[in-house]
């Protein structure tokens, strides 16, 4: 198969699934007369997207935001700590169960008390997005860098590798797929933690993030506005997702199975 | 399958909690089984429905009532417009902005005559009126962008204003000196109070006075069954003559759904409702009068909540069969 019949195919059948789900769902809320309060058509849910096209962008901006950077910081974090981590036996005993607790926080609960610490706006949709970032990035890494191979590992201490050494050479390289994976479930996870941070302290008027759009539209009993506003949370974290998913690819395509394999496969 | 569909939309939308003991529709023989939706906590705002269950008037009245805790985040009227609930307590905004979008809904019953909102200051607070404080830079936790902040920028602009999610919290008031939020008179202030931190609170009723909470039904119930929405109303017109006449009485039972408020806090926002809930031309308690439902649709087609030339405020007010006095409707002007 030629890699354009291949990229087609790629997209073609998710769009092929979006597009029938859409059209069910636009006849549903024709024949069943359902109230548009409650939910609202398709085509709706498009016009009301097209009516506040404007303060949708700035919302989608300042949502995209928030999550990119809470996202970057927990990459960053998460990267740096877990390799510290794995690289010390005595910190992955204590550590790393302290660490599996953030991923138990339930992020909601905790973002009223979040804003005392941290100011409105901005400040608290990065944090609320790094928190929930943070462990699938910490926990991938670990996991990684803990799994490589003991041959090689032997092999460097062989030939007298540093410690830091070996890590640079054997452990990051090794640990990079499934620190890519931790990174791809933590970008669709900041998303969330945004709007979440949002919900509690993101700023009103217009510089009202998705959040708040979603929150005001409830309000006024805008039903399409809400749908039309969480759809562009989602189109935030595809992009996000989408994103880090090619950072990923670029990493290790030239020498990793997971890459290698799926190319192979095309061909 | 189209009803489930609804059903299961609404239950997506919320699951709400029940106050008291549930009995799902299953009332006992000879009684109609009612659903009333809050749309807070269980507070002294809501006073004479509670006191109404608990001396039973409803029961007398052949109703089965299942009061349901509301919070923020609760579409209340959405729940009774979907037949989630045959009773809401809203804002007459919701009331008429639902009714815009196509949701049938009906005024039954107004709790307050004067709105309770306001916005909380320290005490130290520089500023004293909502002009001042609408052309601040303070930082306000406010609503969602409700009409009453559209209005109030519209007088004043309020372009250096930070406005920030109310979630009912006063963590964050009691954390800052410069902080100001949105609040019911009867309910943040006198939980400062109690904590000894002093406050102002600037009342928003000069700028915005529509019925802030009402109980409101869907038009179909109230056309089918107008005898179960009357007996409905009478009752808890009666629980809130009650009420008042001692709410030390009722405020124990309302506190144990709430045990975030204190009974003593309970007591004290008894008497500062009192003069926002009892109608001070001496009509009935839950009257309401149309030209203030038609003065508050003029105000929503003010700040674009509602399209011009749109009256949703015609047939908003449910007129009881009876005719009598029943402390739902006035004919005054």
């Amino acid at each position: 198969m030629s890699a354009r019949a291949a990229a087609v195919r790629a997209v073609g059948w998710p769009l092929l699934g979006v597009a029938i789900v859409l059209v069910a769902w636009q006849f549903g809320v024709m024949l069943s007369g359902v109230a548009p309060y409650l939910l609202p058509s398709p085509a709706a849910i498009a016009r009301a997207m097209w009516e506040g096209r404007d303060m949708l962008a700035s919302a989608m901006a300042r949502t995209a935001l928030g999550a990119a950077i809470g996202f970057a910081c927990a990459a960053a974090a998460g990267g740096l700590l877990g390799s510290v981590i794995a690289l010390i036996p005595f910190l992955r005993r204590s550590l790393y169960p302290l660490a599996t607790v953030l991923q138990m926080v339930p992020v909601v609960a905790v973002a009223p008390l979040l804003q005392l610490w941290v100011d409105n706006g901005l400040p608290m949709a990065i944090l609320s997005a790094a928190i929930v970032a943070l462990f699938p990035v910490l926990a991938a890494t670990i996991d990684g860098q803990a799994s490589v191979d003991p041959g090689l590992r032997e092999l460097f201490k062989l030939h007298g590798a540093t410690r830091l050494r070996r890590w640079w050479k054997l452990d990051l390289p090794w640990s990079l797929p499934a620190t890519a994976t931790g990174l791809r479930i933590a970008a669709g996870l900041a998303v969330i933690g945004a709007v979440v941070g949002e919900f509690v302290s993101g700023y009103g008027g217009t510089r009202a993030p998705l959040g708040i759009v979603i929150q005001a539209a409830m309000r006024d009993a805008r039903t399409d506005l809400v749908f039309a506003a969480v759809a562009l949370t989602t189109v935030v974290g595809f992009a996000l997702f989408g994103a880090v998913s090619l950072v990923g690819w670029l990493l290790v395509r030239r020498w990793h199975a997971s890459a290698v394999n799926d190319s192979e496969e095309r061909r | 399958m189209w009803r489930c569909v609804r059903l299961a939309v609404a239950a997506f939308l919320c699951v709400p909690s029940s106050c008291t003991e549930s009995k799902d529709g299953a009332a006992p023989a000879g009684r109609t089984a009612v659903r009333v939706q809050l749309n807070w906590v269980p507070e002294p705002e809501f006073g004479g429905i509670f006191a109404a269950q608990q001396d039973g008037l409803y029961s007398l009245a052949g109703l089965d009532v299942d009061i349901r805790k509301g919070g923020s985040q609760v579409p209340v009227a959405q729940l009774v417009a979907s037949g989630q609930a045959d009773f809401g307590v809203m804002t007459a905004e919701d009331v008429l902005t639902l009714r815009d979008r196509g949701g049938e809904l009906v005024a039954v019953f107004a709790i307050f005559q004067e709105n309770p909102t306001g916005f909380l200051l320290h005490e130290s607070n520089p500023i004293t009126t909502l002009e001042q404080l609408w052309t601040s830079s303070s930082t306000v936790a406010v609503d969602a962008n409700p009409p009453f902040v559209r209005l109030l920028n519209l007088q004043f602009g309020g372009k250096d204003l930070k406005l920030v999610p109310y979630t009912g919290a006063l963590a964050g008031f009691l954390a800052s000196k410069d902080a100001v939020q949105q609040c019911f008179i009867t309910a943040e202030p006198v939980e400062c109070r109690l904590r000894g931190v002093p406050t102002r609170v600037l009342s928003i009723a000069p700028v915005f006075n529509p019925y802030a909470a009402v109980l409101a039904t869907r038009a179909s119930t109230a056309s089918a069954n107008p005898a179960m929405v009357e007996s409905f109303v009478r009752a808890t017109s009666e629980g809130w003559r009650r009420y008042f006449a001692d709410p030390a009485k009722y405020n124990p039972a309302i506190a144990a759904l709430n045990p975030s408020m204190s009974i003593e806090a309970m007591n004290m926002a008894a008497e500062l409702e009192r003069p926002l809930i009892v109608p001070a031309d001496g009509s009935a308690i839950g009257s309401m009068r149309p030209a203030r439902w038609q003065q508050l649709e003029r105000e929503l087609v003010q700040v674009g909540t509602i399209a011009a030339g749109r009256t949703p405020s015609a047939g908003a007010l449910w007129t009881p069969p009876s005719g009598s006095n029943s402390g739902a409707t006035s004919t005054k002007p």
